[in-house]
């Protein structure tokens, strides 16, 4: 396979480009004050229209900071958590032996192979009952941790060798030693993966969040963003929110691209 | 040690179980109007301009707020803005969970969907004196389902014609004698294509109430009768069905009419001979410096009528201030209040004493003369659930795969199932 | 004394197990178990928002089966998976070729290609909505008028509204199968190859008489993927087209909303929701029969 051709350039960059302009389009648009701009979006830029008013309306006027606490709130708290729980549940599902381990595992295995659709009625009128409407908690709780997490971390570990946490032991080394000092370093990329998972799904959630919140001061970026995109367009202005939007997501791809792609190496593929 | 966990499960999902079956306490109810009393009342609107006078709108809620403040010292105004799209879901849901708005913002149809599943309070005995003469006959109707009034109007709201007055001269019109019937309007349509100019918008994407039912009013029909008889496919009401689609049909109309919600771009373009819209839609000409515009009549088949919606603040069921709330939506409806609100967004006020804002404004003037041939629409429970299914046959119409009567009969057919559910 | 000690020494053992496996159990319980019984409860309800449930046996599942919009989603969202789920595993195994050649730069594509999987709906579905406008301005359509083809409807068009969703998603996903299919590449052993090359096969004979069988777990794994996917599309229907025109984007989950949030009727949703399950169960048992053979290596 080492003896391949120039040529494989060609389509490499012909989808190179198809994928990467509509956001450069995003890009352009952005900067650009009108409702419904025509035309070539890559000429925009260099016409006389410039400007940052699309990004200064959007912090001034729309609650658009507020939504953005929000996405981080409801984001970042379940990818800690979830990561700290898929470390220690696949670590306990892993290595320690205790009944029916397999049955409870493949039990909450089963329970993703449902659609998440299912659970939203029911959730919908447990939480109503708790009053959690328009509070974050819907948007955490159930997402402290996943099973999918436990799942890559416990498939990791099985592939350590046992030697090492057996010396551990055989020191006197507790189960929280074992784990805080050989096995939690040993899974970081894993760990890590866990967290990449974690963030873009809670960070590009839609359903959910809309379901549960009500009130504009509560809206997470998405459900922002969409009604900023139902309300009588202008493109500018959305071109705008979508790029602010969009940043945290592209901070995350930058720096945790590979472990998003370990991951799905990891997930027993062969 | 499983089944010691198991059985916990199996107890937690039990406790749950009696957790939501038996969780539905009455609502506090009343209160009563002492003028020192201590409350925070929450009132939910919208954004009814655009959002470049959205600083002006806060103001005017703020000075709202400040009125009701001196005459209840101790009682805190929260407004919270809600945006439009999916409003009814939203005000549902927060109820459901106990939460919500103590007052809120409905149009006519809406409110008789609410009231309906009984979670608006009535006001008839709660409101005190509110200078009722002073509301116009046709507003009082509308905030009224089932012999109880469940709000006070705020707005109202007209549709009509607005002309593009160049192309008008191009085509041969006289800005001072716009069409006034049906057939008026269609020979100018017909000129207006031939020279390359749609007639008219028709934003298919919006409810009914914009795209169908003022054509079936105009034409003599209705929706569904007062007694709540199904009559969107009788011979009169097919006449509006028939109209929409010849516009189609004739390319009077865009191509994406079946479901776009926004031509006033093209309108502004001066693509477009003449654009159905209201105060607001005349709003955001001004805004971009439109100026050769003239405004027509809603034109008349059988008889002259158009829809209009009328907006009015009601009190939540939930709400735990009752009586205070009904003083509040009092308070925002007077006469001031009305006059600060609808000087900002163009609407026609609904009371006779604040119409004098529109002294000296010709347009505004023109468009509260229509607003008495304004419905607000379709008062039956049904009426909102049914709108999807309704804008689903207008598109098959326009599609072609339905002749407007098989049209309007799907309609009928499709009401009569949601009455039945 | 002793039993004291065993205590401590079952507690030192199995700390953990207590400390965290015991309340994620418990949240296992309240948040995933309990949930899916008591929607399968809900089904037998009308359960309004507000207001007492009250029990009405089979009526909504009966309801369901006469219920023309049901059927038409569940239809709408099968051609769905019919527009999105070959081009997406095609357009994925053909990007996952491209980077594998190991040229240099290909990390940077690859890294492109995958940008999409994590963007959100939100963000890309504004995008799609003004590249495919209804009119002559619309972008994709003055890009049509060049060859001389008339500005075509595409959101606002019953048959082609469906197609351009499919085609957001196809765009959004395809990085993910490509990533995929490129960690099934990479697991081919050489040897294959070596001895193809030493029997003069052609690159064409190769990819099909080997890397394409070989990939059969990665084609089985991502078809499965794909087709849960997209039978669970919401976003861009409620984004683009509200299920329209004329229901023609109304799937399950966007039916199954616009009953349960919209037309607040939980129970007849609830119904629905099941339906949905249903039909992933049932392909996920199909696919398994049909492609489960497993490959060996060895």
């Amino acid at each position: 396979m080492n003896k391949v051709s120039k040529w494989t350039y060609v389509p490499l960059a012909v989808f190179g480009i198809l994928f990467i302009a509509p956001f450069l389009i995003m890009l352009c648009g952005s900067f650009l004050p009108m409702k419904v701009p025509s035309g070539n979006p890559f000429l925009w830029i260099t016409e006389e229209k410039f400007s940052l008013s699309n990004f200064l309306y959007i912090v001034v006027n729309a609650k658009f900071m507020k939504w953005i606490i929000n996405s981080l709130i409801i984001t970042i708290i379940p990818v800690f958590s979830q990561m700290f729980f898929a470390a220690v549940l696949g670590y306990i599902f892993a290595k320690k032996e205790f009944p029916f381990k397999e049955v409870i595992f493949w039990i909450m295995m089963a329970v993703i192979m449902l659609p998440s659709q299912l659970l939203i009625i029911p959730r919908y009128i447990m939480f109503s009952d708790f009053g959690w409407i328009n509070t974050y908690m819907p948007l955490i709780v159930p997402e402290i941790w996943g099973i999918l997490g436990v799942f890559f971390v416990r498939q990791y570990m099985q592939t350590l060798p046992k030697d090492l946490e057996e010396a551990a032991h055989m020191d006197g080394a507790n189960d929280f030693t074992v784990f805080f000092k050989i096995m939690l370093p040993m899974s970081k990329p894993v760990i890590a993966t866990v967290g990449t998972f974690a963030f873009i799904s809670n960070w590009n959630d839609l359903l959910t969040p809309l379901i549960f919140t009500t009130s504009e001061d509560m809206f997470p970026v998405t459900v922002g963003l969409a009604s900023l995109l139902t309300k009588e367009g202008n493109f500018g202005v959305e071109m705008a929110g979508s790029v602010l939007s969009f940043i945290p997501t592209f901070i995350i791809f930058l720096f945790f691209q590979r472990y998003f792609v370990k991951g799905i190496a990891l997930s027993g593929l062969k | 040690m499983f089944w010691r966990k198991s059985g916990v499960i199996v107890l937690l999902c039990f406790l749950l179980f009696a957790f939501t079956a038996c969780s539905n306490e009455e609502a506090a109810s009343g209160g009563s109007t002492d003028k020192k009393q201590k409350a925070t009342l929450t009132v939910w609107i919208h954004p009814y301009v655009s959002d470049e006078l959205k600083g002006k709108q806060n103001e005017v809620f703020k000075g709202m707020g400040e009125r009701f403040k001196k005459e209840y010292p101790n009682v805190t105004v929260k407004f919270e803005e809600i945006p439009w799209a999916n409003r009814e879901q939203k005000i549902l849901t927060a109820m459901a969970a106990k939460q919500g708005p103590d007052v809120f913002y409905l149009i006519p149809d809406m409110m008789a969907q609410f009231a309906d599943k009984g979670v608006l309070a009535p006001l008839d005995d709660l409101l005190g004196d509110y200078n009722k003469e002073d509301f116009d006959q046709t507003s009082l109707e509308a905030v009224t389902y089932k012999d109880k009034m469940y709000g006070l109007p705020l707005l109202k709201e007209v549709q009509t014609y607005f002309y593009n007055t160049k192309i008008l001269k191009e085509l041969g019109g006289d800005p001072n004698k716009l069409p006034q019937t049906w057939d008026e309007f269609n020979t100018l349509a017909e000129k207006a294509v031939k020279k390359g100019y749609y007639a008219r918008n028709y934003e298919g994407g919006n409810t009914p109430n914009a795209t169908l039912y003022p054509y079936v009013w105009q034409a003599g029909g209705e929706v569904i009768t007062k007694d709540g008889k199904i009559a969107i496919n009788k011979p009169d009401a097919v006449k509006g069905f028939e109209l929409v689609n010849n516009w189609y049909q004739k390319k009077m109309i865009p191509k994406d009419s079946i479901n776009t919600v926004d031509h006033l771009p093209l309108f502004l373009e001066g693509k477009m001979l003449a654009y159905w819209g209201t105060g607001a839609s005349l709003a955001t000409m001004k805004e971009k410096g439109f100026k050769d515009y003239a405004i027509g009549s809603p034109l008349k088949e059988a008889k002259t009528a158009t829809f209009g919606t009328t907006g009015m603040f009601v009190v939540s069921g939930n709400s735990k201030n009752k009586q205070l709330s009904a003083q509040l939506v009092k308070s925002m409806t007077s006469t001031e209040s009305l006059e600060a609100f609808n000087k900002l967004t163009k609407y026609v006020p609904p009371r006779k004493s604040a119409a004098s804002i529109y002294d000296g404004d010709k347009d505004m003037k023109i468009l509260t003369e229509y607003a008495q041939y304004a419905k607000p629409g379709v008062i039956h429970p049904v009426s909102r659930s049914v709108m999807p299914q309704i804008q689903a046959k207008l598109q098959e119409m326009m599609q072609g795969k339905k002749t407007p009567k098989q049209a309007a009969d799907g309609a009928a057919k499709a009401i009569q199932a949601e009455m039945d559910k | 004394m002793s039993r004291a000690f065993r205590m401590k020494k079952h507690w030192n053992k199995h700390a953990m197990i207590y400390i965290f496996l015991v309340p994620i159990l418990v949240h296992f319980a309240i948040f995933q178990l309990f949930p899916i019984l008591f929607s399968l409860y809900i089904t037998f309800t009308d359960w309004p928002i507000i207001g007492d449930p009250q029990f009405i046996g089979l009526k909504n599942w009966i309801y369901f089966l006469s219920d023309e919009i049901a059927w038409k989603a569940i239809w709408n969202t099968i051609l769905f998976s019919l527009y999105y789920i070959v081009p997406t595993m095609a357009l994925g195994l053909c990007l996952a070729l491209l980077i594998n050649t190991g040229k240099k730069g290909t990390g940077f594509f690859k890294g492109i290609f995958f940008l999409p999987v994590v963007t959100s709906f939100v963000v890309i579905s504004g995008i799609w909505a003004w590249l495919f406008k209804g009119t002559e301005s619309g972008f994709i359509n003055s890009f049509l008028g060049l060859f001389g083809i008339e500005p075509q409807l595409f959101l606002s068009d019953s048959l082609q509204a469906m197609m351009v969703l499919a085609g957001l998603s196809v765009f959004k996903v395809c990085g993910s199968t490509m990533i995929y299919y490129y960690a099934g590449l990479q697991s081919v052993p050489d040897e294959y190859y070596e001895a193809a090359k030493i029997d003069g096969a052609s690159k064409w004979n190769i990819f099909w008489k080997i890397t394409f069988p070989l990939l059969m777990p990665i084609h089985f794994y991502v078809a499965i993927i794909t087709t849960i996917g997209s039978f669970q599309i919401f976003d861009s229907a409620f984004l683009l087209t509200s299920g329209g025109p004329n229901f023609s984007t109304t799937t399950i989950v966007y039916y199954l909303y616009q009953e349960g949030f919209t037309s607040l009727r939980l129970g007849y949703a609830s119904v629905l929701a099941y339906i949905l399950f249903f039909i992933v169960f049932g392909i996920s048992l199909i696919q398994k029969k049909v492609l489960g053979k497993e490959v060996n290596y060895k």
